[in-house]
């Protein structure tokens, strides 16, 4: 076979005829190579970016949320027995409350308290209990203690064959009674407009949030610690605040700062620096009431409206005991500001609080001031209008990573607080007879696959079999998508693969028919060469080469093409995304960014290789043909 | 002629050149044949039009892997020798008939062949060219001992021959 460097010189000089048609195939190919390059860098940029963001949030994790399905009650409402028992508890209360009113000597009515049963046909015979009937609710709750609960330790053994590296759980404290306000700017709102909360949809507003009873989040530090400012941040002095960690909306509203309405990124992300630089020092008070307190205060507040009313009113009696209101900042009880009840009321109330108190019938005001302290930010729940950017909301669809909770307090934390006796009082811990906790579960898994597997094969889907079949828990992917993202990364490359091979295909066959027209057009120098010695193989060692060289410009034009085009395209929106990640990801490390550029070497080589094989593969029909041919008849035909 | 050269086959009977019996070879040896034992010369040059006539004049030893330095220096030999010592670094457009001629002349005298084939060498050139080609063969039998078969229609150039075979309608007469 002849020399490389020979067979080079003479492929060389076919580079020099067909001008038009080489530089026409080499665009078209270069163009669909390039492309692939281009979407090949951008992606790997962005995934890698999202990989690098993913350290921060519940990015890269693999939760799933075990919530428990709710008990089935279907049944106990027409339960005979659970009934039975029910009016049973219903008879010895009446009749003891009865005596306990005889021996203190205060009238008891029962006919205000509410019968267990109820009948929906008018058929005394045809009853079933009464949903918020006391002595109902406590037949229900006795006939449930028996059943087993879905807790925890009911996840650990279903997760068990799954190896869950770690088990989780949320707690959701809300008051036993009355309600937890939050007192901005240290004030208490007297008169909070409960229905306008409600309309709301800024639900990251704390005193939304508060207002409609979504409470604080007791959460496992596993949960929590993503979120965690770094300790020498943290600046509070009061052992007794509840560290908490809150989204970064709430810390503005807080800090208050002003909403960032179409603001720049780069103003974006001097907010978020705002934000971290002063979030270890944000404290906030709650005023947590229960129903007596809040009772008394809007007493007091409708009390004096009716004195206002009724100033010039002189057949206008006030009441006996008239309460107003405490000082703004104090979350204390309504002060007594005059009580004319004779000595015999005063008797007869007294009496009454020790019948209630004997019943355990709250009629004591009770309430505390509670200090919180931020300990973390989390990214926002839900994107304001500033930041319902495209570049947001395509990465909070993507990689939203939050924990969906408004207030999350960190439980090792919580625990740890001097006065956790006192919060415990507070707050409630079961929620009733459908759902005996308001406990939510978590399960982390090591890869997205055992993840999946855990939420397909173990999760609830049919309410009314799922206790028959054993499955105690709704289950779904929680904090992140990166269950889904971790498959879709798979399957892009899947994705990927197959374009690549329609690319190879439609570049062979351009390829194909400018080196036909190329071998065709030769006959005669070939002819020439096979007079003069070359052999066959000769002959297809300098088409071979011409076509490498083809291909060779080929992939440096593609290199050149998806190189630029994802600079590009990284230069365009570079800025705007590590914004909206930082944002959305919560970073605490504000120099990451995000860049749709980088270099996948093994696909990349693939690529390369791709376009010198679908060059190869273009020359074998038409050489075969060529190298096959009477030199004699190619001459004698010219 | 073709047949001669081994790049036809006859449909009966036996081709020996030089002792070898070229009819029965396969396409590789028949390539080396070519190579090493014949020269071609073409009526119409055929010369790469992108090459320099030094490389064109080089092709004729890249089947042998000759090595890049004896190559250029048969080439320069065989250049003064056909008077085109001026012209090595020109591209075939820029030489004339009779000296792409010469340069064809020349690639076929490369390897050192025993045998030059002429088809119509002087077809395409004018009576004063032509004539120089002629006496250019007839130096090239002295200086090389080369057999040089022309094939022609000019009783002048078939008058310049050691020996005439005439053919008509394919029969030797």
């Amino acid at each position: 076979m002849i020399r490389f460097t020979d067979a080079l010189t003479l492929a060389l000089t076919k580079l020099r005829t067909h001008k038009i048609r080489i530089t026409i195939t080499i665009i078209i190919s270069s163009l669909l190579f390039g492309l692939l390059i281009a979407i090949l860098l951008i992606s790997e940029g962005g995934f890698q970016s999202l990989g690098n963001f993913s350290k921060e949030g519940y990015g890269n994790r693999f939760i799933v949320n075990a919530q428990p399905i709710s008990r089935d009650i279907s049944k106990v409402f027409d339960d005979t027995s659970v009934i039975a028992r029910a009016k049973t508890i219903f008879k010895d209360n009446i009749a003891a409350k009865k005596l306990a009113a005889k021996n203190l000597g205060i009238t008891y009515d029962e006919s205000s308290e509410m019968q267990p049963t109820m009948s929906y046909s008018g058929d005394v015979n045809e009853v079933s209990l009464s949903w918020s009937a006391p002595s109902a609710v406590q037949a229900i709750n006795e006939y449930f203690s028996t059943k087993p609960s879905n807790d925890l330790e009911a996840l650990k053994q279903t997760s068990s064959k799954y190896s869950p590296t770690n088990l989780y759980t949320t707690t959701q404290k809300t008051p036993k009674s009355g309600a937890i306000l939050f007192m901005k700017d240290g004030k208490e709102n007297f008169t909070p407009d409960q229905e306008a909360a409600y309309k709301s949809n800024n639900y990251a507003s704390l005193e939304v949030q508060l207002l409609t009873g979504a409470g604080l989040t007791v959460a496992s530090p596993g949960l929590t610690n993503p979120f965690m400012l770094s300790k020498d941040k943290i600046k509070s002095s009061n052992p007794d605040a509840i560290p908490v960690i809150i989204t970064s909306y709430a810390a503005e509203e807080i800090l208050g700062l002003p909403s960032l309405e179409n603001a720049t990124p780069t103003e974006q992300l001097n907010r978020v620096k705002e934000i971290q630089s002063k979030a270890g020092s944000i404290s906030f008070s709650i005023c947590y009431r229960n129903s007596t307190s809040q009772q008394q205060i809007n007493e007091a507040i409708s009390v004096a409206k009716d004195i206002e009313k009724n100033k010039n009113n002189k057949d206008y009696q006030k009441p006996s005991l008239i309460y107003q209101l405490p000082a703004e900042n104090s979350c204390a009880a309504a002060v007594v500001k005059s009580d004319t009840r004779s000595s015999e009321q005063k008797s007869y109330d007294a009496k009454l609080k020790t019948f209630n108190k004997q019943f355990n019938i709250e009629d004591t005001p009770d309430q505390q001031k509670i200090e919180l302290t931020v300990v973390g930010i989390m990214p926002n729940l839900q994107s304001s209008s500033s930041r319902s950017l495209a570049s947001s909301g395509i990465l909070q669809a993507i990689v939203g990573s939050s924990s969906s909770y408004g207030i999350m307090v960190p439980s090792d934390l919580y625990e740890a607080l001097p006065s956790v006796q006192r919060y415990e009082e507070i707050f409630a811990k079961t929620s009733g007879f459908m759902s005996p906790t308001n406990d939510v579960f978590y399960a982390e898994f090591k890869s997205a696959k055992t993840a999946s597997s855990f939420i397909t094969e173990q999760t609830c889907n049919d309410s009314e079999t799922c206790e028959k079949d054993g499955k105690q828990f709704y289950l779904s992917p929680y904090g992140s998508n990166s269950i889904a993202l971790d498959s879709a990364k798979s399957q892009f490359l899947t994705i990927f693969g197959i374009a690549i091979i329609v690319v190879i295909a439609i570049a062979s066959v351009i390829m194909s028919g400018t080196l036909g027209r190329m071998v065709s057009d030769s006959r005669r120098e070939t002819a020439v060469f096979r007079a003069i010695g070359f052999k066959r193989i000769d002959i297809t060692s300098i088409y071979v080469t011409y076509i490498l060289i083809l291909s060779s410009l080929v992939a440096i034009s593609s290199l050149i093409i998806g190189i630029s085009a994802a600079l590009i395209f990284d230069q365009i929106f570079w800025q705007d995304f590590t914004v909206q990640s930082l944002l959305i990801f919560g970073a605490s490390d504000l120099t990451r960014q995000f860049h749709f550029f980088a270099i996948n070497y093994l696909v990349m080589s693939w690529i390369i290789a791709a376009i010198l094989g679908s060059g190869l593969i273009s020359t074998i029909l038409p050489l075969a043909r060529n190298i096959r041919r009477n030199p004699i008849k190619d001459m004698r035909d010219e | 002629m073709q047949i001669i050269g081994g790049l036809d086959k006859p449909t009966s009977g036996t081709v020996i050149v030089s002792g070898d019996k070229i009819s029965h070879m396969s396409d590789r040896k028949l390539s080396n044949f070519r190579n090493r034992t014949i020269g071609f010369v073409f009526q119409f040059f055929y010369l790469q039009p992108f090459l320099k006539l030094e490389k064109n004049l080089e092709v004729a030893g890249m089947p042998m892997r000759t090595k890049h330095k004896r190559r250029l220096e048969s080439v320069v030999k065989l250049a003064e020798a056909t008077g085109l010592s001026e012209r090595l670094k020109h591209y075939p457009k820029e030489l004339s008939g009779g000296q792409l001629q010469r340069a064809a002349i020349a690639r076929a005298l490369l390897n050192n062949p025993k045998i030059i084939l002429a088809d119509e060498p002087t077809g395409n050139l004018d009576s004063k060219n032509g004539q120089s080609i002629i006496e250019l063969f007839e130096q090239i039998r002295r200086d090389f001992n080369t057999t040089i078969i022309i094939v022609t229609h000019d009783p002048i150039v078939a008058g310049r021959a050691d020996r005439i075979i005439t053919l008509r309608d394919g029969q030797i007469i």
